[in-house]
């Protein structure tokens, strides 16, 4: 967050520097997120590990191994994925406010593991549920996948018919209401545990994915955002708008149905790994467009991983301030911490508003 | 002697909205051919179906039956990279504003010609300069578009065109939204490419006016149909006037204009000549009187130095523009009728 915030001041950087910069700021935040944490671990130590040791004592090791640097992982690979899936959504609806949570793709998420969780017939403990292996925990993320696509096809199905961008918002929107709608009349007829660990799921979490799931999860991740990075002169063409993409040889159909695929797997596989995290997906697009200033995706698309991945770290530290003993939800600390952040950007660079109009 | 090879043909189409084709029918069983490289210019009343024909032409849309073929190859027969390499397009309205800069959006013109990624060969490059340099956009390159005046906008949509480098470009409503400097510098960089770069040019358009005094072609659009002849014959054959005269505006043979018809009510004698006079009798047909060279009317106005009212042979005043003439005269109306 500290790399945003310096360079923001400065007057326009090329693209490329951002690109270095922002690196830079992952490679950063990514080590003190390691590094702090409620039991404070050494430096020495940490480095020792980071470089394929051993720490002195056995604890240490395994929060570092077991809980920290797959935390770190987690928060870098979801806030790649929400972020490149949200610049995705709002190239393809030309709308600034397209976003996963917006447009119910994360409602659709959170109905697939609704009917994980609450069709359970007896009472799972969501850790039991996402450490049990390969059974259910694949479960949640395969149903938290299938609830993002049939949304987002469904707003797809939608958008071929209605032309107008804000009514396809509000029918977007709707659809979430509909969709979380259901998951609350499920959660009445449920029993208390069962709605404890739904509600603790949609708090979010980047904690809960353990090293097996974070190898899927990062080849997911990043064949995901390369297949984007690889539509980037089609999502180009889309600036301009459909016919002007079409009249310049653009494939719209195979470019819409790869937006919907990875779009749906980005968020999906991130909802159900950590839950519906809000803001990332929304606002780092803005951001970083504001930052670079340019509407070229292939530079979009990897300032967008970069932006999203250092901002949900630097969202995990705070929610696990170092020497506390509790951790906050990551969803509460996306949007108090990142919220204010945007805003400062927007009213500092003045220059959002002209993306869209 | 074959048939020259047409660059547009369109054979048998009918276009309209939705499946009840009664009801919403635009255009039935239109046979076109454009067998050169011409300007030609689309003109037709609100609501003829303008729009719908330029994008069926583009393959944007598809008709209702027949078929559109370019260079004797049937639209559905092409991918959409392909028809990219014959037609481009500016479509009408705003397009999205976003961060683009000008350089950045006449370049999207390379994106048929680029490979994956769109990356750039010199050659790319140059088209992309020439189009610049021909739509006279080069001074814009690096301002983003948000800040360019509609007229600008508008030729740099152009030079993006250009940079597609294809032997069709279709204009909806090119000139719409702009200034009369504007459309006719729009309109003389259409006409000098279908000159220099050999291309077949369409636009449509509400200036039937301008439309008569540059098209190579007009296509008019009426009755479901399209009449395409010369701008001088269809004014000669009459159909100009018998499709898009109205009892309101009435097309002058002489100027080649559409006339606003006035409601006179007031006969009056104007004497005089020259441009002043000429200006004068427009107002005051504007202003509701019908103006007469000689005849027994009590009110005459004489215009040597400045313009003298007179009613019934008196000199009522003599007034030195036209704005106090028209009051003038108003009082004078008004005191007659009251008395």
């Amino acid at each position: 967050m500290s790399a945003i915030t310096q360079s923001a001041t400065s007057k326009k950087l090329a693209p490329a520097t951002w690109l270095v910069l922002l690196s830079l700021g992952v490679v950063i935040i990514g080590l003190a997120d390691i590094a702090l944490g409620s039991v404070s671990i050494p430096f020495g130590e940490v480095a020792q590990v980071l470089s394929g040791g051993e720490t002195s004592s056995k604890v240490w090791n395994n929060i570092l191994v077991n809980i920290r640097i797959p935390k770190t992982l987690t928060a870098m690979l979801a806030g790649m994925a929400l972020s490149v899936g949200g610049l995705q959504l709002q190239t393809l609806f030309r709308n600034p406010l397209a976003g996963p949570s917006v447009l119910g793709i994360s409602a659709g998420a959170s109905l697939g593991v609704a009917t994980v969780i609450l069709a359970s017939g007896q009472s799972v403990a969501v850790s039991t549920l996402w450490s049990s292996g390969v059974g259910q925990g694949w479960l949640l993320v395969i149903a938290s996948s299938a609830g993002a696509a049939t949304v987002l096809l469904l707003i797809l199905a939608i958008s071929l018919r209605v032309n107008d961008n804000i009514v396809l918002l509000i029918i977007g929107i709707m659809i979430g209401n509909v969709t979380l709608a259901v998951v609350s009349i499920w959660q009445y007829f449920s029993q208390p545990e069962q709605i404890r660990d739904y509600l603790l799921w949609t708090l979010g979490s980047v904690g809960n994915v353990t090293i097996e799931q974070l190898r899927i999860f990062s080849v997911l991740t990043l064949l995901s955002i390369f297949i984007t990075f690889l539509f980037s002169k089609n999502l180009n063409g889309l600036l301009l708008g459909e016919r002007y993409a079409r009249s310049m040889g653009i494939p719209l159909l195979p470019t819409r149905i790869g937006i919907i695929i990875t779009t749906s797997v980005l968020v999906g596989l991130v909802t159900g790994f950590c839950g519906p995290i809000g803001f990332i997906g929304i606002a780092v697009p803005h951001l970083v467009r504001s930052l670079l200033s340019t509407s070229d995706h292939r530079w979009l698309i990897p300032a967008c991983a970069l932006a999203g991945a250092l901002i949900l770290i630097g969202c995990d530290l705070i929610s696990q301030w170092p020497g506390r003993a509790w951790v906050l939800p990551i969803n509460a600390i996306t949007a108090l911490i990142g919220s204010p952040v945007v805003i400062w950007v927007i009213l500092h660079r003045r220059n959002l508003s002209t993306h869209f109009r | 002697m074959s048939p020259p090879p047409s660059v547009i043909s369109i054979n048998q189409v009918s276009l309209g909205y939705g499946k009840s084709q009664i009801d919403q029918l635009l255009v039935r069983d239109l046979n076109l051919v454009v067998s050169n490289r011409q300007l030609i210019a689309l003109v037709g009343a609100n609501g003829a179906g303008k729009s719908t024909l330029l994008r069926t032409i583009t393959g944007l849309q598809k008709p209702l039956s027949g078929t559109v073929e370019l260079f004797s190859k049937p639209l559905g027969t092409l991918s959409a990279k392909t028809l990219a390499h014959y037609v481009s397009v500016v479509l009408t309205g705003q397009t999205e504003i976003s961060y683009l800069k000008t350089a950045e959006l006449i370049a999207m013109g390379r994106f048929p010609h680029t490979g994956w990624l769109g990356t750039f060969t010199t050659i790319d490059q140059r088209k992309v300069n020439a189009a610049a340099q021909q739509a006279k956009v080069t001074q814009l390159l690096e301002k983003p578009i948000y800040q360019l005046s509609d007229g600008e906008r508008q030729k740099v949509m152009i030079a993006r065109a250009l940079a597609q480098d294809t032997p069709i470009m279709i204009l909806d409503e090119p000139t719409t939204h702009l200034d009369i400097p504007n459309q006719i510098s729009i309109i003389q960089l259409l006409r000098k490419l279908v000159r220099s770069q050999q291309k077949c040019i369409i636009f449509s358009t509400h200036n039937i006016e301008l439309a008569l005094q540059v098209a190579d072609q007009i296509w008019l659009m009426h009755d479901q149909t399209i009449t395409s002849s010369t701008p001088e014959d269809l004014v000669l054959s009459g159909t100009l006037s018998e499709t898009m005269s109205t009892d309101l505006a009435p097309f002058n043979l002489e100027s080649g204009t559409f006339q606003v018809q006035h409601k006179s009510t007031h006969p009056i004698v104007l004497i005089g000549s020259g441009t002043q006079t000429l200006w004068t009798q427009r107002a005051l047909e504007r202003a509701g009187y019908y103006v007469q060279p000689y005849g027994p009317v009590s009110v005459e106005i004489n215009m040597d130095d400045g313009w003298s009212i007179y009613h019934n042979e008196k000199l009522v005043s003599t007034v030195q523009s036209i704005g106090s003439l028209l009051l003038q005269l108003s009082q004078l109306y008004s005191s007659l009728t009251s008395s």
